[in-house]
């Protein structure tokens, strides 16, 4: 029926959150939410709730920040948006991200042989 | 409104408060957003509603993560602003001493003087809900001028009154000799109505306690309680004491129980060893002249405490019991008509019933005090700061440029003033600790009528009541150097180099306003500490009545030896006549009570044939029995007639001294002697006439006073009087090993010199002592700060002027105008000061005039001397900058450019 979905690993929903805020602009969570479920084509079991926290410790670290909107339903909505650390950090996990994915397909391609 | 909701909505403006409201938000309309998507695609409101909180997960898990989080942050946050502080600090070693050690000086006024508030006014008795407890008594009758005991003949008619009460409870203080294997002691107790333990809700360590309908007539077997304290001193808590034999003023007693570790008594200063039914009073007090307190309502000796009904507010019980004072006031009207009763919370009525209101007024005015002594401190420290914020201003400017946020900056700089205040506790406590137990030991003592002894032990409330002072203080000191720190042009700051081009005006300005402020709030603590030395100079010259130079004083209470009056004679006969014996000591003659002491006696007289008839008030004098020799020597002058002799031994012929006041009232303008008064029923001929003198207070309006011969009328406590040019410490050992000698058993309390009595006892010189004491203490430290303060103000712009100087003097000018140029700023500041302080202090010394002894709270001489000793020290602290400003060497000071 629905395609097997796999838990977020570790970290990587922060620099989704990122990588999103970087190439659609400012966004509110649920606007974040809906763009990283439309990129995983159902492959991710996202609970939407759990990007809150990760949006907090975003800010936290500097990395994004926010402001109050209205959105598409005339509510008040906070708007969130990548900052210039932001961006510096996700071109420096994404880097790491990608490393990390060529080395475990050389891994698994290798033990697979 | 309660506790509890006055929290609540504190918390509610807390910061995380809003986060959660504003979480609240973003999740809803994630929500709303995310259930209309699914309505497009096809499903119903309500499908799509169930959906979308499926898609979102749990919100409360959510919540709890994000919650975490957040406080997570803050709890970081503080820890670095902290470590950053400690570090800041460690680098400025000198200012954070400096800084300290000042915080530290007003931390330890407050702190000591609130353990000492706490221990008389807010820390609740250790029993069942001590917050139900209310205390009452008389209020001013016409014996007493202050509020007092309870009848115990009233007090079994108020207890009727059970709607707005669950019961009362009454007790009296007295002191009892206590025997056990042939060892007296000395012992405090407690008389007890048979309620006491089970209205408190108090429960035996071993054994039981008085229980209802216990000894409530007299020949009921005879038990005795003992304190938990005592039962470990004195038996080593040995729990065969239950059952055991001892006696009290020898009578046989048994003992029945030990009371719980935690409860010893329902005063606040004075420690029981012991408790007995109330019932027994009159077998332990012997034959006593006044009669039973058990069938009168006209001593007012018992204090009472009462417990109200669930629900029933203060108000509704003081209306109930007035109700049924009334009654008693018609149905009673000799012994009740005149006074009002004083219904007020078991803590107004501490240290005790009598003194507590006005106690409390005492309470409020050292609390001010200390907490104004606090204010001058702090704003010292909030100079240091300002001074240290000029040096700084480049690294903050630094720290704001790099992206620190205005607020987070303002809360790094104020943690660093709390650390300040935190580390100026650490450094007070122990201080604090000590002044505690010095003041303590001071007001501890075993007087003729109880031991005293306060407990001012440090518990969690003083020690919360510490921790909220100190931020308090740290950030009052630190708040404006902080604000004006963010002010400042950071641009231009971080161009000067430090040099505090920009905003260096309005700093200074602060600054000279702090030393206004300091000089303003030390004045008014001069005014508080002048007019208390005032007040104990007034004291000190009031007429006595009698010389109090070279005497010494010795207590006895016979009764504790259970003598019979024969005995009684016998003993004070010896003890009298080896004494006089002694060398060096001129007189020595025994009287009731010295004057001025805590007890006192006195009864109704009236003209023989013209006793009062009911309804009417007898005429009440307060009366002592004395040795033929008392007049000779403590000195009082006898007027009219002659002082009592051997003639007055007989039974036959009962003969009286009175005084002026006394011979006024009865026949004015005529002479008294060989006429006759009936005193407590009795007939006496009065024989002489002496000078009035002072006799229950220092401040007492003129009394009449009765003396008898002790061969008359032996008391069962007495008080020798011995004059004597010697060496008073030898003298007081001397007079001890006396009483010993006469008889082993008897025991002399306040041993003393009359100087000593009268500065220790409440109806001389104590409060204003103790005011002049605390008040003078404050005074110093805040005066000494406030110097300190404008010293510091005035070398730091001589500094900052040194060049202007040095051009000055270069060009010729003269030195002596230097001089007056710095002077006179330090003049104009001391001077705006000293007028706003002027005008404070007569704004809150209204509080201090029931504190006061015929002095007026705005006393002229006194604000006069204390202005212009604040001027002296103001031109003391700034001449020497100032001086350093005239010595300033041209070369130098254009070189160092």
């Amino acid at each position: 029926m629905s395609p097997p979905s796999s838990e977020v690993p570790y970290g990587a929903l922060d620099l989704m959150v990122l990588k999103t805020l970087d190439t659609m602009g400012p966004q509110h969570g649920y606007g974040i939410a809906r763009r990283i479920e439309q990129m995983a084509e159902g492959m991710l079991a996202l609970n939407q709730g759990t990007i809150y926290p990760a949006l907090l410790r975003l800010e936290q670290k500097g990395w994004i920040e926010s402001d109050w909107g209205t959105s598409e339903n005339n509510r008040r909505a906070r708007f969130y948006s990548i900052t210039r650390a932001g961006r510096k950090q996700l071109a420096i996990e994404a880097d790491l991200w990608s490393k990390t994915v060529a080395m475990m397909s050389r891994m698994l391609g290798e033990s697979s042989s | 409104m309660s506790l509890s909701s006055i929290v609540r909505r504190m918390l509610s403006r807390l910061p995380g408060a809003r986060h959660e409201a504003n979480l609240d938000d973003e999740v809803r309309n994630h929500l709303e957003l995310l259930a209309a998507d699914y309505e497009r695609r096809g499903l119903s409101a309500d499908q799509a509603r169930l959906a979308a909180r499926r898609a979102f997960g749990g919100i409360e898990q959510m919540k709890e993560v994000h919650r975490d989080a957040r406080g997570l942050r803050w709890l970081d946050d503080a820890r670095r602003d902290i470590q950053q502080a400690l570090r800041a600090l460690r680098r400025a070693p000198l200012f954070a001493g400096a800084a300290v050690l000042t915080l530290a000086v007003g931390l330890t006024a407050v702190i000591a003087i609130f353990a000492m508030l706490n221990a008389f006014m807010f820390r609740p008795m250790p029993v069942d809900h001590p917050e139900e407890l209310v205390s009452i008594g008389t209020g001013p009758d016409r014996h007493v001028s202050l509020p007092h005991g309870v009848s115990f003949l009233d007090l079994q008619d108020y207890r009727q009154e059970r709607a707005s009460f669950v019961d009362l409870l009454g007790y009296n203080v007295e002191v009892a000799g206590l025997s056990v294997d042939n060892t007296t002691e000395r012992v405090t107790m407690y008389s007890v109505t048979d309620n006491y333990f089970t209205l408190l809700g108090v429960q035996p360590a071993i054994g039981r306690l008085i229980q209802p309908n216990e000894g409530r007539t007299r020949g009921d077997a005879p038990v005795i309680v003992l304190t938990h304290e005592y039962w470990q001193l004195r038996f080593g808590g040995d729990p065969s004491i239950v059952g055991r034999a001892v006696r009290l003023n020898g009578r046989p007693f048994t003992v029945i129980g030990v009371t719980s570790q935690s409860f010893d008594r329902a005063h606040s200063l004075i420690r029981p060893s012991a408790y007995v039914p109330l019932w027994m009073h009159d077998d332990l007090a012997g034959d006593s002249a006044l009669g039973s307190i058990l069938e009168s309502r006209e001593s007012h000796q018992i204090w009472v405490l009462g417990r109200l009904q669930p629900g029933v507010s203060l108000s509704q019980a003081r209306a109930a019991l007035e109700v049924k004072a009334a009654a008693l006031a018609r149905e009673y009207p000799v012994t009740n008509r005149g006074f009002s009763l004083v219904v007020i919370p078991e803590t107004h009525a501490r240290p005790n019933p009598n003194i507590g209101p006005f106690f409390r007024v005492a309470a409020m005015v050292f609390a001010g005090l200390a907490a104004v002594l606090l204010l001058i401190t702090s704003a010292n420290v909030t100079n240091l700061l300002m001074a240290r914020a000029v040096a700084r201003e480049r690294e903050v400017a630094l720290r704001a440029a790099l992206g620190a946020g205005r607020g987070r900056l303002v809360r790094q700089l104020l943690t660093e003033s709390v650390v300040l205040a935190v580390l100026a506790g650490i450094v007070a406590l122990p201080v604090v600790v000590q002044a505690l137990s010095v003041v303590g030991q001071g007001m501890a003592s075993t007087t003729s009528i109880a031991t005293i002894r306060p407990d001012f032990s440090l518990d969690t409330r003083v020690l919360g009541a510490g921790l909220l002072l100190m931020v308090i203080a740290g950030v009052v000191s630190g708040i404006a150097p902080a604000v004006m720190a963010m002010r400042t042009d950071l641009n231009g700051a971080v161009r000067a180099g430090g040099r505090g081009a920009a905003g260096g005006e309005p700093r200074a300005m602060f600054r000279s306003a702090l030393v206004v402020v300091q000089v303003a709030l030390s004045l008014m603590l001069l005014v508080g500490g002048g007019l208390f030395v005032r007040s104990l100079d007034r004291a000190r010259q009031i007429e006595l009545g009698f010389e109090p130079a070279d005497l010494v004083v010795a207590s006895v209470i016979t009764t504790e030896n259970g003598y019979d009056a024969t005995q009684r004679l016998d003993f004070y006969t010896n003890a009298r006549n080896r004494v006089r014996a002694l060398p060096g000591v001129e007189q020595a003659a025994w009287i009731e009570w010295a004057p001025l002491a805590t007890v006192s006696e006195g009864g109704p007289v009236w003209l023989e044939g013209q006793r009062p008839r009911t309804g009417e008030q007898a005429f009440m004098a307060a009366s002592a029995s004395i040795d033929a020799d008392y007049f000779n020597t403590s000195k009082v002058t006898i007027l009219y007639g002659r002082a009592f002799d051997d003639r007055d031994v007989k039974p036959a012929r009962q003969v009286a001294i009175i005084n002026e006041t006394l011979a006024g009232h009865f026949w004015p303008n005529q002479n008294a002697i060989g006429r006759s008064l009936v005193f407590r029923g009795e007939q006496v001929e009065v024989v002489g006439v002496a000078r009035n003198g002072k006799y229950l207070f220092l401040w007492e309006s003129p009394r009449g006073m009765l003396y008898r011969p002790l061969a008359q009328a032996p008391s069962e406590r007495a008080t020798l009087m011995v004059r004597g040019s010697r060496n008073s410490a030898g003298l007081i050992t001397e007079i001890q090993r006396v009483f010993r000698d006469v008889d082993p058993a008897v025991r002399a309390y306040d041993v003393r010199t009359m100087e000593e009595h009268l500065v220790r006892e409440s109806g001389g010189f104590l409060a204003f002592a103790i005011g002049a004491t605390f008040a003078g203490v404050f005074g110093a430290a805040g005066v000494l700060l406030a110097a300190i303060g404008l010293y510091g103000m005035i070398a730091g712009r001589v500094a900052q002027r040194t060049q202007e100087f040095g051009v000055r003097i270069a060009l010729g000018a003269d030195r002596r105008t230097i001089l007056r140029d710095v002077l006179g700023r330090a003049i104009r500041l001391a001077s705006i000061g000293i007028v706003g302080g002027a005008l404070l202090a007569a704004l809150a010394a209204r509080g201090l005039t029931t504190l006061l002894l015929d002095i007026s709270p705005f006393d002229p001489l006194t604000y006069i001397v204390v202005s212009l000793f604040l001027v002296g020290v103001c031109l003391f602290a700034s001449f020497i900058p100032a001086r350093r400003a005239t010595r300033v060497d041209p070369i130098i000071a254009l070189r160092a450019e």
